[in-house]
């Protein structure tokens, strides 16, 4: 589903990013784990359309990428941000932000689309005409996501989607990643640091470091501790260790 | 139904649209009744209202017309304030004159405002050379004094009421261009921006659905608080013969042809002078109230 292929990313000139190459296959869940400043979240910038100074090829469906994203990408393609105080506008209500997407591809049917999606992700529909500041942190969580399923995508890039929220609130929020995973056979791109979101939630994983990929493991092996190389296993030693 | 009651505004899970929106406007007004400045400065701007509405209703003499034996009388109680140099009714100038002092304040507001939020949202949005080619202007017309350049703009278009007007929102809008830059550069990078262009919405679209009415509540605030500047500034170009021509009367331009018998005739100066203090602070207390109210910043603390 996705491709990349000897991905080089550049922030004004200084490459972040070295030559990256993986395959995320269709349903498939990958993790980029690695720490911060090893260049996860620009690979999935890059895949997104918001970093622009990049080489290499980026696949979608077997649709090469160029610079720009045009519409048929961003039907396939959803992103759910780390953030989901600094995702959603302060002034608009849940049912603005919901309905934004449908407005700009002219989708009909928004009233039935919007209440169907706010149940499939476990929201109230006493929250539709709430505003961002009269909801809690894994309450926007669920909003960012379902913004981010209402054009039916194949693919999310999900950027640390939990790292956010509170602890009690992560499990929530993964359990509904996973069950929206197996209902929609959602394929899913996944960047975090955090080591057992990587074996609750996905298949396989690729190891960063200063922006170069050091392996690419099954999850059975991060459970198991065999990944192979040595980066990866002082990642697990100190995820362990707390 | 309760429709209509506090408790359908107020509520926390509005059930429609409309609910919603009238409940997150009720918010604002109650915050609003409940500082007595802005109330005081609301209910002189809805006077000057009334009375630029009532104009012909409320004033007892006609404005243009007065007869000569009647010259430079003071206030009585047949002229409440008095008789200028024509032996016009100078209450019923003053209330003329309100229709005159609205119509520049909208019409510049009209213009000065939304030129100014769009100059602003589009430089902050797109940021580089479209930035600095729309700064750069907007510094040029910030550089020199607003009055002065009215006074120069007039001067080549033609003094008249119009051609004022077209001056002042020439000199007003650079203001509101920085503020909504200013403000649109805070949430620029914001992810619901990235959010919403990774949905494939049009630049356009971001700028005026997204990013304009995050800058829409400052400019609001900030138009309020000049617009006792644009007062000033108007009848700043009418005393100076710039601005509306005679016989209007346009307060400026009467408090000018009053400085001749100030000494004598205090009142034929004075009276429109209290008329532009008035309103002039009627705008700023609301302007100042609306700020407490609208400002992102200080909702964010309360």
């Amino acid at each position: 589903m996705i491709g990349i292929e000897d991905l080089t990313v550049s922030f004004n000139g200084t490459p972040v990013v070295h030559g990256v190459s993986f395959q995320v296959g269709r349903g498939e869940s990958f993790a980029l784990v690695g720490e911060s400043g090893s260049g996860k979240s620009t690979i999935l910038k890059a895949i997104a359309g918001q970093a622009h100074e990049w080489t290499g090829s980026i696949r979608v469906g077997g649709d090469a990428m160029g610079r720009r994203r045009d519409a048929a990408f961003v039907r396939r393609v959803q992103m759910v941000f780390q953030d989901p105080y600094g995702s959603l506008h302060p002034r608009r209500t849940v049912d603005d932000t919901l309905s934004e997407p449908l407005a700009v591809h002219r989708i009909a049917g928004r009233d039935g689309k919007v209440l169907a999606m706010l149940d499939a992700v476990g929201l109230s529909r006493r929250f539709r005409f709430r505003l961002p500041h009269q909801l809690s942190g894994g309450q926007r969580q669920r909003v960012a996501i379902a913004r981010a399923l209402m054009l039916e995508p194949g693919v999310l890039l999900l950027d640390e989607p939990t790292s956010a929220l509170d602890v009690s609130v992560q499990a929530e929020i993964l359990n509904l990643l996973a069950d929206l995973r197996a209902e929609r056979g959602l394929t899913y791109l996944l960047v975090t640091h955090d080591l057992p979101i990587v074996s609750f939630l996905c298949d396989r994983l690729g190891v960063l470091r200063l922006g170069r990929l050091e392996e690419i493991s099954e999850v059975a092996e991060l459970r198991t501790g065999q990944l192979y190389s040595a980066y990866g296993r002082e990642l697990v030693a100190r995820s362990a260790g707390g | 139904m309760n429709v209509l009651s506090r408790d359908w505004l107020l509520s926390e899970d509005p059930e429609t649209r409309a609910q919603a929106k009238l409940g997150q406007f009720y918010r604002v007004v109650r915050a609003l009744s409940r500082n007595p400045l802005a109330m005081v400065g609301l209910a002189i701007i809805i006077a000057l209202l009334l009375v630029a509405a009532f104009a012909s209703w409320i004033a007892p003499y006609s404005p243009f017309e007065g007869s000569l034996q009647n010259r430079l009388q003071p206030p009585s109680v047949a002229h409440w304030m008095g008789t200028d140099e024509l032996g016009r009714d100078i209450y019923s100038r003053v209330i003329h004159g309100a229709r005159i002092t609205l119509m520049i304040v909208l019409l510049v507001a009209v213009i000065a405002a939304p030129l100014g939020l769009i100059v602003g949202a589009v430089s902050g949005y797109f940021g580089g050379w479209v930035d600095r080619v729309l700064m750069g202007v907007t510094d040029v017309f910030l550089s020199m004094p607003r009055l002065i350049l009215a006074l120069a703009f007039v001067a080549a278009l033609g003094p008249g009421i119009e051609n004022a007007v077209i001056a002042i929102a020439i000199t007003a809008w650079p203001v509101y261009a920085r503020i909504a830059r200013a403000e649109t550069l805070t949430f620029r990078t914001a992810e619901f921006i990235a959010a919403v262009q990774m949905q494939g919405a049009s630049h356009a679209r971001v700028i005026w659905r997204h990013v304009i009415p995050l800058c829409l509540s400052s400019t609001i605030v900030r138009v309020t608080l000049d617009m006792a500047g644009i007062i000033l500034t108007a009848a700043g170009l009418g005393f100076l013969g710039l601005g509306a021509q005679p016989p209007m009367p346009e307060w400026g331009a009467m408090i000018s042809r009053g400085r001749a018998f100030i000494l004598d005739q205090w009142w034929v100066a004075t009276m429109p002078g209290f008329a532009i203090v008035i309103v002039s602070l009627g705008f700023c207390l609301f302007g100042d109230g609306l700020r407490d109210v609208l400002d992102p910043k200080q909702k964010v603390k309360s």
